[in-house]
């Protein structure tokens, strides 16, 4: 039996590791753009 | 003929390939036979893992190269490709910390050599990054630079082969013939995804200093009166 808020077995771990990834690598690319729109003004 | 510029195309190929590489590893490929589910996540980790060590394995060469030539260019690929690495050598850390409660029991463990050598690399080329930030003069701060980079690399070999020098949690490597080639797939397409999106990251990064660097060159404005001989 599943512990209560598992939302199958692993797969909320799965969700939370894509996650963090998806806004680490968006979250750097858009501290790129930010930091090369700066440089270039 | 000229090539076009990999911060043209690198970030489109990567996202593509990420894209291709996580439905593959989150809708197709099998579950383990042990792991269950929680499998998919090392579709991500481990070409983190490979990038992050490719990444200052490359940032290494550069500041070589910057020490032998003395060109700003090579300084600017040195900063965007530790950068990089920074950024992958953290977020498969937590990668790792996310895949390793739910299949070791705990999310950190400083027993294990893997993990602790992956994080002290991170705080050595964080390390190089922050030194650099402290540096006024650009002749000291290039060659301080390229050689903090190359001292921060000797960790790097060490958290390849420290699974074959201890036994702690991290097994030995695997081979693809132990996997099913379903398995095999998203774990290399995410490699290339990841090495294509490193690609940009650090051409882009590289990019950013350089032009640091031509607003540093361009003499401060004189004062009014000095323009009017005054």
């Amino acid at each position: 039996m599943a512990p209560e808020g598992v939302i199958i077995d692993g797969w909320n771990w799965v969700i939370a590791g894509y996650s963090v990834t998806v806004v680490v690598l968006v979250g750097y690319t858009l501290s790129l753009f930010s930091r090369y729109r700066k440089s270039k003004d | 003929m000229t090539l076009p510029s990999p911060r043209r195309w690198s970030g489109w190929l990567g996202l593509a390939l990420i894209l291709v590489g996580s439905y593959v590893g989150l809708a197709i490929a099998p579950p383990d036979r042990h792991m269950g589910d929680v499998v998919r996540l090392l579709y991500i980790h481990v070409p983190t893992a490979w990038n992050s060590l490719l990444f200052f394995t490359i940032a290494g060469g550069f500041a070589v190269g910057s020490l032998w030539t003395g060109q700003e260019k090579w300084d600017d690929l040195t900063v965007g490709t530790v950068e990089t690495g920074v950024v992958l050598t953290g977020l498969l850390l937590v990668q790792g910390m996310i895949w390793g409660r739910p299949t070791w029991g705990i999310w950190w463990s400083w027993g294990d050599v893997r993990m602790v050598s992956s994080f002290l690399m991170l705080l050595l080329f964080a390390g190089v990054l922050s030194l650099r930030s402290f540096i006024d003069d650009p002749v000291r701060r290039t060659s301080w630079t390229a050689v903090a980079t190359i001292i921060a690399w000797v960790d790097v070999p060490i958290v390849y082969y420290c699974v074959r020098w201890f036994r702690s949690l991290h097994q030995a490597k695997s081979t693809v013939d132990t996997m099913d080639p379903m398995m095999v797939l998203p774990m290399r397409t995410n490699a290339f995804a990841i090495l294509f999106l490193g690609i940009w990251f650090l051409t882009m990064r590289a990019a950013i200093e350089a032009r640091r660097k031509q607003s540093e060159d361009i003499p401060a404005p004189a004062p009014v009166g000095a323009a009017e001989g005054v």
